[in-house]
């Protein structure tokens, strides 16, 4: 099977390569597809094979019919620290979870994930010794987290009905006879009530049971090579992607009443989790990494009044993205070309906004929308992507290109000057960055980033808003090439955003995007098909992308299972 | 066999040993008899990018030669350092030269070309995997660093995430080691205090560990056996830990805890995480020991406590021959990073063994993960050797090659620990060791 699999991953490996070359040097095949459709950008991606160009922008191919009965192979996934932190304090409230303690995650294109990489002495260490020091909090908050009537029950009874009750949520389903039985040996060892707990609740945190997403799933003689999950492994992977955490009980009941066996009992559950206040991790982590914005929160800039307002740029992004996908309408376009946005005052100063008097902090404001539309002209974007003292039209092309285009960029050839020009008096970034447009080496490639990039110089290396640089006007003229449906001039960020809203190749791109965060896995061939039925869903509900996301989390590849490794061989 | 005897308290052995506390920081108590030969150590650092070669190379002959302006921090470690101008990496295989050189570097093999990761490397290449072999240390470890509590210890400075740019330290093909970048954690780790009871909970956890990973290893699917397998091969390790007689060690002062992802505190971070490594060796909790400073895929952290902020170090290496002030701020960087491997052949250097100190019976290998930045060179890529492991190169040197790959140097690295080799990685052209290394 790898071989087949090999092989057709090659032929879609040299597709990819020709145009990631065709488009760096400008000779572009009219032949081949566009660029928005070959998956697999970013950086030092992890996990699957990458999606090679299958034709044609996203949304057209009409209703798919039944799709194979391959789907991409899905390692047993190791909990990254985020979804390792949130699972821990939902288990034991209070703990104190040092994720600064724990390795750092791998990547698969701008997601944290960890598929590829063993756990090792150090790593496990770190895990027995974080485990360690929540069950210390355990064993000080014992009798709260047990929650039960020693008095009456004894010490013995309560302590097993913790173990059942708890490892059921740490272990994502219910112990086994066996696992019982070696908890509550465990249990009596320690010696007293308190530490007995702590033993259970520091060992839970370092099986494998808990730091493992682990996937057998049942056989299914209709589709040889994968498995079904089982109901308790895809409550798993429902709560891992709709809220960055484990399963509560309500969850784990549908999964042993077999309501997760039922389209409409995953449907419910998904509705369910969904509208809780957790959902709202997944919404921020998906957009603080696909924007690859997670260091807004600490940035340092050197323009005038940046402190103000640069310990709220990172709130402000998240605040404005769960307000589209759980209060707003959910659309795509909204996200993308929205005039308001949710900030303190200082921040909406900075947009050279006002509060109306009296309005809730809470709630959006209007900005100008001849200047602002969606995430993209957020402080956030604007400033994460740009140098310490200016603008990066390189920066801000790049990332677009690479995360919202769904495009592979290589690295910048060796032998050239790849650093920055700096500010200079009286010449603006535009006229410093010409040599790029210009010299041979970097034409190729640069005209795509920065014909992108530059589009953004009315917003300064901190996002705000400027007519002149260097008491020239400024030129936000842009021109997309290679990239389908978005080809074209553009006049300045807002006028880009909402082509961008409006462009299947996005539209693909924010699909697949969401695929891989829900599986923590690039998408491969056998997805393909699987991933068009779920853009189909998304532009019949024009591109909600609550729509989106349920339509993934529905949808057979996050059910099925194919057991094999990432990293085939090309 | 335990060759610590913990009737002495770690007084009386200061006193027998004629040091002061203030000049033996880190007691090397399994020493304390006077019955064994000190063991020799393996230590490997790493800075990211190169150099700038015109102030890094020394002049004058092999034996009368004067530090450059970069390496003049070692200058009060000069007899014992051999500093190896025109070698190479030979940088087979696939992934961008920031990606596949840090592996490379210590296991002289290329990364695997399969499909694990993804990345273009502007030479049409878009796959690539883990590396394909151990790296040095780790050989050597399974020679020397079987008795001790720790097999290795990797130490990291913001070493990055688990992917290949970010990992140099491989025990086995497509097994990278991650190395702790958190100083405060490895204290607590290697010389914290444990009650216990604490102790025997950790054993009753091992116990249970170990039945639901062979029990689950039964059931996995054949590709998610090997993390299962490494998984268990690391409990296995904490186990053996904990059924050790436990060593009694003097510990480094750690001094106030400071965030260590905060860029602003690299130099303390980096020299606790020094005095951590020398401490550990001196204990004898383990033989083997290597310390990442950020990463070679990328190291664009500014230097706040040089005066660089204008852009990061990884941009900077990417201006052109003809950018003064970049060379200036780089040569300014690359000094900084001699001036701490100078701190750790200090640390090395503070502990007493037999006639000589620790570094005597150490070898320790500075090394990068290509020669320059803005060609990507893996030629003139900059080494620096200390110690020579207990006599087995010599040293107070400055020797010149004419782009020799350096696997001949990690040849002469596995003699230095008595094990016999002709080549090393899978790169390797040629045989034998560097030539005039070793004594």
């Amino acid at each position: 099977m790898w071989s087949s699999l090999g092989r057709k991953a090659k032929r879609f490996f040299n597709l990819t390569l020709l145009l990631a070359c065709a488009a760096c040097t400008g000779q572009v095949d009219g032949q081949t597809a566009t660029p928005g459709a070959s998956g697999g950008a970013g950086s030092g991606g992890a996990g699957g094979v990458p999606q090679g160009g299958r034709g044609g922008g996203g949304g057209s191919g009409g209703v798919v019919a039944a799709c194979g009965q391959d789907v991409g192979p899905s390692p047993w996934r190791r909990l990254s620290r985020d979804q390792y932190a949130n699972t821990v304090r939902d288990l034991v409230p209070g703990a104190n979870v040092n994720i600064d303690r724990l390795s750092l995650d791998e990547r698969m294109g701008p997601f944290k994930t960890n598929l590829v990489g063993n756990a090792t002495d150090i790593t496990l260490s770190q895990y027995m010794e974080s485990a360690e020091q929540v069950a210390a909090t355990a064993v000080s908050k014992a009798d709260t987290i047990v929650a039960c009537d020693r008095k009456t029950k004894g010490d013995e009874v309560c302590a097993f009905e913790f173990i059942t009750k708890f490892g059921r949520r740490a272990y994502r389903r219910p112990l086994t006879m066996e696992e019982q039985a070696r908890y509550q040996a465990l249990y009596k060892a320690a010696g007293a009530f308190a530490e007995g707990v702590g033993a259970v609740v520091a060992t839970m945190l370092e099986s494998p049971h808990f730091l493992y997403l682990i996937e057998i799933g049942e056989t299914d003689p209709r589709r040889p090579g994968v498995v079904r999950l089982t109901p308790f492994e895809l409550a798993s992977r429902l709560s891992y992607f709709l809220w960055s955490s484990g399963p509560d009980a309500e969850l784990l009941d549908a999964a042993q009443s077999g309501q997760l066996g039922t389209p409409a009992g995953v449907q419910q559950q998904i509705t369910r989790l969904l509208a809780s206040d957790k959902a709202r991790t997944t919404i921020s982590s998906f957009h603080l990494q696909w924007l690859d914005i997670e260091t807004a929160g600490s940035l340092w800039r050197e323009f005038p009044g940046f402190d103000k307002v640069s310990g709220s740029i990172k709130n402000e992004t998240q605040d404005f993205v769960n307000y589209v996908l759980s209060k707003g309408d959910g659309r795509l376009e909204t996200l993308l070309t929205a005039p308001f946005t949710i900030a303190p005052d200082a921040l909406v100063s900075f947009y050279g906004a006002t509060r109306p008097a009296g309005a809730d902090v809470k709630a959006p404001v209007m900005l100008d929308p001849k200047q602002r539309a969606g995430v993209l002209t957020q402080a956030s974007f604007l400033a994460v992507h740009a140098a310490v003292n200016q603008t990066s039209p390189v920066s801000r092309g790049v990332a677009i290109r690479r995360n919202l285009l769904c495009q592979d960029l290589p690295d910048p050839p060796p032998n050239v000057n790849a650093i920055a020009p700096e500010p200079k008096a009286g010449a603006t970034t535009r006229e410093r960055f010409a040599a790029h447009s210009t010299g041979e080496t970097c034409k190729g490639c640069h005209q795509l980033i920065d014909g992108v990039g530059l589009g953004f110089e009315h917003y300064d290396g901190v996002g705000a808003w400027r007519d002149t640089e260097e008491g020239k006007a400024i030129d936000a003229t842009g021109m997309v090439v290679e990239a389908g449906d978005l080809n074209g001039a553009f006049n300045g960020g807002v006028e880009l955003a909402k082509k961008m809203s409006r462009s299947s190749v996005v539209r693909e791109c924010v699909a697949r995007q969401w695929f891989r965060y829900s599986l923590g896995r690039n998408e491969s061939e056998a997805d393909e098909c699987l991933l068009q039925r779920a853009i189909e869903a998304f532009k019949a509900d024009d591109y909600n992308i609550r729509t989106l996301i349920t339509a993934i989390a529905t949808g057979d590849a996050f059910s099925l299972r194919h057991p094999g490794a990432v990293g085939g061989t090309p | 066999m335990s060759r610590f005897n913990p009737h002495f308290g770690r007084r009386a052995l200061l006193s027998r040993l004629g040091v002061s506390a203030a000049v033996a920081p880190f007691l090397p108590l399994l020493n304390a008899s006077g019955a064994e030969a000190p063991p020799k150590r393996l230590v490997l650092f790493f800075t990211p990018h190169g150099t700038i070669w015109d102030n890094w190379v020394p002049t004058g002959t092999d034996s009368a030669f004067t530090l450059s302006r970069i390496l003049k921090p070692l200058e009060r470690h000069q007899k014992k350092i051999a500093v190896l101008a025109g070698l190479q990496i030979k940088a087979d295989g696939v992934g961008a030269p920031h990606t596949k050189g840090p592996s490379l570097l210590w296991s002289a093999s290329p990364l695997l070309e399969d499909q694990t990761f993804i990345r273009a490397d502007g030479s049409g290449g878009r796959f690539f995997g883990w590396n394909s072999s151990a790296s040095i240390d780790q050989v050597i470890a399974q020679k020397i660093g079987l008795t001790t509590p720790w097999k290795s210890l990797e130490f990291g400075v913001r070493s990055g995430g688990s992917n290949p740019a970010s990992r140099m330290i491989y025990a086995a093909p497509k097994q990278p080691l991650a190395p702790e970048a958190n100083p405060y954690a490895m204290f607590d780790r290697l010389f914290g205090a444990r009650s216990s009871t604490v102790l025997k909970q950790r054993k009753a956890s091992v116990d249970v560990l170990k039945q639901e990973l062979d029990a689950l290893k039964t059931r996995a699917p054949a590709a998610d056996q090997p993390r299962i397998q490494a998984h268990i091969d690391g409990i296995a390790n904490i186990e053996k830990r904990l059924l050790a007689t436990p060593k009694v060690c003097a510990a480094p002062t750690m001094g106030m805890n400071v965030d260590a992802f905060n860029e602003a505190n690299t130099p303390t971070v980096i020299d606790r995480q020094m005095e951590l490594m020398a401490a550990a060796l001196a204990c004898d909790l383990t033989r083997v020991a290597s310390l990442q400073y950020t990463v070679g895929d990328n190291d664009n952290g500014t230097y706040s406590w040089l005066g660089i902020t204008r852009m990061g170090h990884h941009l900077l290496t990417h201006a052109g021959d003809s950018d003064a002030q970049a060379k200036e701020d780089l040569t300014n960087i690359y000094a900084w990073y001699a001036g701490r491997f100078a701190y750790l052949l200090d640390q090395l250097d503070a502990v007493k063994e037999g006639t000589g100190t620790m570094l005597d019976n150490t070898l320790v290998i500075w090394g990068s993960e290509l020669g320059k930045g803005n060609t990507h060179s893996f030629q003139k890529t900059p080494f620096v050797v200390a110690g020579g492991a207990a006599g087995a190169m010599r040293m107070g040197r400055f020797m010149q090659f004419d782009n020799v790959i350096h696997n001949r140097l990690l040849v002469a690295a596995l003699n230095a620990f008595g094990i016999a080799a002709d080549t090393f990685g899978k790169t390797d052209t040629g045989k034998g060791p560097l030539p005039g290394l070793l004594a």
